[in-house]
C-alpha cells in the first residue's frame, strides 16, 4: 500500500521520465533474479538469475550516469566491465555444468546430495 | 606539478609491477602446459615467479613513497581521487600477504591431481596470488570487484582440476553458483554507492560519504541515507560470503569436503582475506576515518553477525568426525571472532596510539589464522600424500605414536586454533577480546546522557567478548577432541610413513609463522598499525624517536 | 506524453515482463527465450539513455554472445525429465512474499531520494563511444577534473584523467583464464577409479 501511496505522491505516472523510473526499473530486474535463484532447481536456471541481477546493476549504473552528467562516464565503463564479466561467468558455468551433466545426468542442484552432513 | 602528475600517473604501472610478473609468468604456465607436462618444472616456475615478484615489490618499495609519505598534500589529493590503484601501505602488507600466501599454496599444490593439468594449476595460483595484492591496492570500485573476480575465477578451476569425482564436481558447482550470486549481489551494491556518490574512485566515495567526519554525510541531504543502507547490506551479505560470516556460510562445510585437501585450506583463507580487505577498504577502516563511512548501523550489523557466526561455527562444529568438514565450522567460528573487531573498531577511535584498535586485531588475526589454517590442512595433506586418504577423526587415531613430529605440528595448529599462549591464535584472541572489553574501561567523562551511552555501548560490548569466551571453549572441547585421538587412543591400521615432499615445506613455514607471530606479536604489529593508522603510528614514532624523524 | 517517455513505458514493460517470465516460467527453455527478451529490451533502455555504445555491447556480446552460451547450456543438458522443474506452492508462497517485501523495500527507498536537481536536456547523450575508448586507453580528456555531485553537494575534488587501462587488462586476463579453464574443464573426465 505505501508503495501506491508514494506513487501518488511523487507523481510517478505524470511527470517526465526521472531518475526513479530507471532505479525502479532496475530493482525489478534484481527482485526478479533474486527470485529466479531462490526458486529454480536447475543450475543453468540459477545462473539466468545472476544474469538478471547483473542487468539491474548495469541499469543503475547507466541511469545514474546519465542523471549525473559531471560523472557519465565512470559509470558506462562499470557496466562495461560488468558486460564482459557475465560473458565470463556463463562460459565458466557451460563448462562445469556441461562436465557436471556428463557424469551425473542431470542438472538438477538438489539431486547432488552426496555431500550432506 | 603537471609533470609531477604526468610523471605519478604513468608510474600506476611501475608499482604493480610484482602482479604483473604473476600475471606474465601465469601466461608462460597457460601456454608451456601445452608442449610440456611436468610438474617439477612449472611448479619450479611458478616458484621462481613468486619469488621475481617478491624482488620487484623490494625495488618497487625502494622507488616509490607510499601515499601517506607524500608530502605534498595536494599533490597526494590529486592521486588518491583519480588513481585506479594506489600505492599504500596496507596494500604493501597485503601484497606481501598474497605473496607468502602464493608460495605456500604453489607448494602445497606441487602433487596435485594430474601430472598434465600441473601448468594450469600453478597459473590459477599465481593469479590467485595477484588477485590479493590488487585487491589490497584497489582505489576503484572497479578495479576491486576486477580484483576479486581474479580470485574467484582461477579458484572455480583450481578446485575442479585436481580431482575429477562426482563430489568434487559437485562441490565446484556448489561453491560456483553461490559465488556469482554473491559478486551479483556485491554489484547492486556498488551501483547504488556510484549513485549516491557520484563517482566509483574509493577515496572519492569515502570522502563523499565524509568518512573522516563520522561518516554517511546524509545529514545534510538525508533522503539518500536509505539507499547508503540497503547498499552497506549489499554489500556486506556480498562480501560476507567470502568470509563465510553466518547467514552466507552454508555452503563452506560441504565444498570443503567435497573439494581436495589443499583447495579447501586455500578456500579458508584466501576469499577471508580479500574480503576482509575489501570490507576494510570500502566501509572506511583504513586511515582517520573509524568505519562509520556508510553509517552508525554498521558496527551492530556486524555485532550480530559476530555473536551469531561464531556461535553456529562452533557449535555446529561440534558434531562433525570428517575432519575437512571440522575445519569448515572452525573456519565459520573464526570469522565470527574477526567480526569482532570490525563491530569494535568505531567505538576506539578515542583511544590512545599504544591501545591495538580492532581493525588492527582482525588483521593480526588474519595471518594468524592463515598461517594456522594452511598448516592444519598442510598436516592433513602431507599425510594423505602416503596414499591414504586421511579424511575423518578417525584416520588421526594414534598418530602420536606413529608419527611424533606430524603429531606435535598438527597439535600446534590446533592450540593455535584454540588460543593457547605462545602461539599466533592466542595473540590474535586476546587482542580482539581485549578491545571488546576496553570498550566498557573507556568510558569518556562528559555529562551524564554521553556516559550513560557508553556505559550501555560497554555492557553490550562486554558481551560480546563474554560471547567470544565462551565459544573459545567451546571450540577448545572439538580441538582437543582432535589432539586427544592422536595421542591418547591406539592405531589399529597406521598410517604408512609420511614422504618428504614440498608441501612438507610448506608446513614447515606454517609452523614457523605461527609460532614466531605468538612469541613476537609486534614484528607484525607495527607494520599493520602503520597501514591502518598511519597519522597516529606516525605521531607516536615522532614521540618515540624525537623530532629528527619527523623532519624526513 | 513525450516520445521518451512512450518509449520507456514500451521498453521498461518489456523488460519487466519478461525478467518476471525468467523468473516464473517452469520450463527452462522458456526462462531462457524470456531472457533474450529481457536483456534484449535493457538494450533498448540503454539506447534511450543515450548510452549508444554500451547498448550495442549489450545487443552484440550479452543477447549475441553470452544469450548463446545459455541457450547452448540448456540444449545439451535439457533432455525429458529436466526441461520442467515444478516448484512447491507453499515454496512460490514464500519466494513470492520475499520479492515483494525486497522490491518494496526497494522501491521505497528509492522513491524518497529526490533525483539531482541539474536539470537534463532532453536530448543528453552520454559520452560518445570515442569518449570510451579513450578512457580505456588513459588518453582522454574529457575524464573531467570534475565535482563529486554526490552526497556533499558538488563539492570540488580535483582529479585528473582517469585511466582504465589496468582494468582493462585485468579483465584480458580473466577472459584468457576462463577460455583455457572452460577448455579444460569440458573436456575433463572423471577417472574411473574415483568413482564411489
Amino acid at each position: 500500500m505505501n508503495f501506491f501511496l508514494f506513487a501518488a505522491e511523487t507523481n510517478l505516472l505524470q511527470t517526465d521520465i526521472t531518475l526513479h523510473h530507471y532505479l525502479l526499473l532496475g530493482a525489478i530486474l534484481f527482485v526478479c533474479g533474486i527470485v529466479c535463484m531462490a526458486t529454480k532447481r536447475n543450475a543453468i536456471g540459477v545462473l539466468m538469475g545472476v544474469e538478471l541481477v547483473l542487468n539491474g546493476a548495469t541499469v543503475n549504473f547507466v541511469s545514474f550516469a546519465h542523471f549525473n552528467p559531471t560523472f557519465d562516464i565512470e559509470g558506462q565503463i562499470f557496466a562495461l566491465f560488468v558486460i564482459v564479466m557475465a560473458a565470463a561467468e556463463a562460459a565458466i558455468a557451460l563448462a562445469i555444468v556441461l562436465n557436471f551433466y556428463n557424469n551425473h545426468f542431470t542438472v538438477d542442484v538438489d539431486a547432488a546430495e552426496e555431500l550432506k552432513g | 606539478m603537471q609533470d609531477n602528475l604526468a610523471i605519478a600517473l604513468m608510474g600506476f604501472p611501475s608499482q604493480l609491477l610484482p602482479e604483473i610478473i604473476l600475471g606474465l609468468a601465469a601466461c608462460v604456465l597457460f601456454l608451456g602446459a601445452t608442449w610440456k607436462v611436468s610438474r617439477h618444472v612449472w611448479g619450479t616456475v611458478a616458484l621462481a615467479a613468486l619469488v621475481l615478484a617478491g624482488l620487484a615489490m623490494w625495488s618497487v618499495h625502494h622507488s616509490h613513497t607510499p601515499i601517506e609519505n607524500e608530502p605534498k598534500a595536494e599533490f597526494a589529493d590529486t592521486i588518491r581521487f583519480s588513481a585506479p590503484v594506489l600505492y599504500t601501505k596496507f596494500g604493501v602488507l597485503f601484497k606481501l600477504i598474497g605473496l607468502i600466501t602464493g608460495v605456500l599454496l604453489v607448494l602445497l599444490g606441487w602433487d596435485e591431481g594430474g601430472e598434465e593439468h600441473a601448468g594450469e594449476y600453478h597459473a590459477c595460483l599465481l593469479l590467485i596470488a595477484a588477485g590479493i595484492g590488487l585487491t589490497g591496492a584497489a582505489n576503484d570500485l572497479i578495479t576491486l570487484f576486477l580484483a576479486l573476480e581474479l580470485i574467484s575465477i582461477p579458484t572455480y578451476i583450481v578446485l575442479y582440476l585436481p580431482r575429477i569425482t562426482a563430489p568434487a564436481q559437485e562441490a565446484a558447482m556448489k561453491y560456483f553458483l553461490l559465488s556469482v550470486f554473491s559478486s551479483g549481489l556485491l554489484l547492486f551494491g556498488f551501483s547504488y554507492l556510484y549513485g549516491v556518490t557520484g563517482t566509483t574512485n574509493i577515496s572519492g566515495i569515502l570522502d563523499s560519504l565524509g568518512a573522516s567526519q563520522g561518516g554517511i554525510a546524509t545529514r545534510a541531504v538525508p533522503t539518500w541515507r536509505g539507499l547508503v543502507l540497503v547498499s552497506l547490506v549489499m554489500i556486506v551479505a556480498g562480501l560476507g560470503f567470502r568470509i563465510t560470516a553466518v547467514p552466507f556460510h552454508f555452503y563452506a562445510p560441504d565444498v570443503y569436503q567435497g573439494t581436495t585437501t589443499v583447495s579447501a585450506g586455500m578456500l579458508a583463507f584466501v576469499p577471508k582475506i580479500v574480503g576482509f580487505a575489501a570490507l576494510l577498504k570500502l566501509l572506511g577502516f583504513v586511515g582517520d576515518s573509524n568505519g562509520q563511512a556508510m553509517g552508525s548501523q554498521a558496527p551492530i550489523l556486524f555485532w550480530i553477525m559476530a555473536a551469531v557466526t561464531m556461535t553456529l561455527g562452533n557449535i555446529l562444529a561440534l558434531w562433525q568426525t570428517n575432519i575437512k568438514r571440522l575445519l569448515a565450522y572452525s573456519s565459520i567460528a573464526h570469522a565470527g571472532y574477526m567480526l569482532i573487531g570490525l563491530a569494535v573498531a568505531p567505538r576506539m577511535t578515542g583511544t590512545s596510539a599504544d591501545a591495538v584498535n580492532g581493525v588492527e586485531a582482525v588483521v593480526f588475526y588474519l595471518a594468524a589464522y592463515g598461517a594456522m589454517t594452511l598448516g592444519s590442512f598442510a598436516v592433513l595433506h602431507v599425510l594423505s600424500q602416503s596414499g591414504k586418504t586421511v579424511e575423518n577423526e578417525d584416520d588421526l587415531v594414534g598418530l602420536g605414536k606413529t608419527h611424533p613430529v606430524m603429531a606435535l605440528v598438527m597439535v600446534l595448529f590446533l592450540f593455535s586454533l584454540i588460543g593457547m599462549p605462545l602461539t599466533a591464535g592466542f595473540v590474535g584472541k586476546f587482542l580482539l577480546f581485549f578491545d571488546a572489553m576496553s570498550v566498557f574501561s573507556s568510558i569518556p567523562e562528559g555529562n551524564a546522557e554521553a556516559v550513560r551511552q557508553a556505559t550501555e555501548q560497554g555492557r553490550l560490548y562486554g558481551l560480546l567478548a563474554l560471547i567470544g569466551a565462551v565459544n573459545a571453549a567451546i571450540g577448545a572441547w572439538y580441538y582437543l577432541r582432535l589432539a586427544s585421538a592422536m595421542y591418547l587412543r591406539e592405531a589399529i591400521m597406521p598410517l604408512p610413513a609420511v614422504k618428504t615432499t614440498p608441501a612438507v615445506f610448506a608446513m614447515v613455514v606454517c609452523a614457523v609463522l605461527t609460532l614466531v607471530l605468538g612469541m613476537f606479536p609486534s614484528t607484525l604489529l607495527s607494520p599493520i598499525r602503520e597501514a591502518i593508522r598511519p597519522t597516529i603510528a606516525g605521531q607516536a614514532k615522532i614521540a618515540a624517536d624525537g623530532p629528527k624523524v619527523a623532519q624526513r | 506524453m513525450t516520445l521518451h517517455a512512450a518509449l520507456f513505458y514500451i521498453l521498461a514493460t518489456v523488460t519487466a515482463i519478461s525478467a518476471i517470465g525468467v523468473a516464473v516460467t517452469s520450463n527452462i527453455v522458456r526462462a531462457a527465450t524470456w531472457l533474450l527478451f529481457a536483456l534484449a529490451s535493457t538494450a533498448g533502455i540503454y539506447f534511450l539513455l543515450g548510452a549508444d555504445f554500451l547498448g550495442a555491447t549489450q545487443l552484440i556480446v550479452y543477447v549475441g554472445g553470452t544469450m548463446i552460451l545459455v541457450v547452448f547450456g540448456v540444449m545439451l543438458t535439457a533432455s525429458g525429465p529436466f526441461v520442467n522443474m515444478k516448484v512447491g506452492a507453499a515454496e512460490w508462497a514464500i519466494s513470492l512474499a520475499v520479492g515483494l517485501l525486497l522490491y518494496s523495500v526497494l522501491a521505497i527507498v528509492l522513491l524518497q531520494i529526490e533525483p539531482p536537481s541539474r536539470n537534463i536536456p532532453p536530448n543528453h547523450t552520454l559520452l560518445p563511444s570515442k569518449h570510451i575508448g579513450a578512457a580505456l586507453l588513459g588518453s582522454s580528456s574529457s575524464t573531467p577534473e570534475a565535482k563529486v555531485t554526490g552526497l556533499r553537494g558538488g563539492q570540488f575534488i580535483p582529479r585528473t584523467r582517469v585511466s582504465y587501462l589496468l582494468p582493462f587488462e585485468i579483465i584480458s586476463v580473466h577472459l584468457l583464464v576462463v577460455l583455457i579453464g572452460a577448455a579444460y574443464l569440458a573436456r575433463a573426465k572423471r577417472r574411473r577409479e574415483d568413482v564411489a
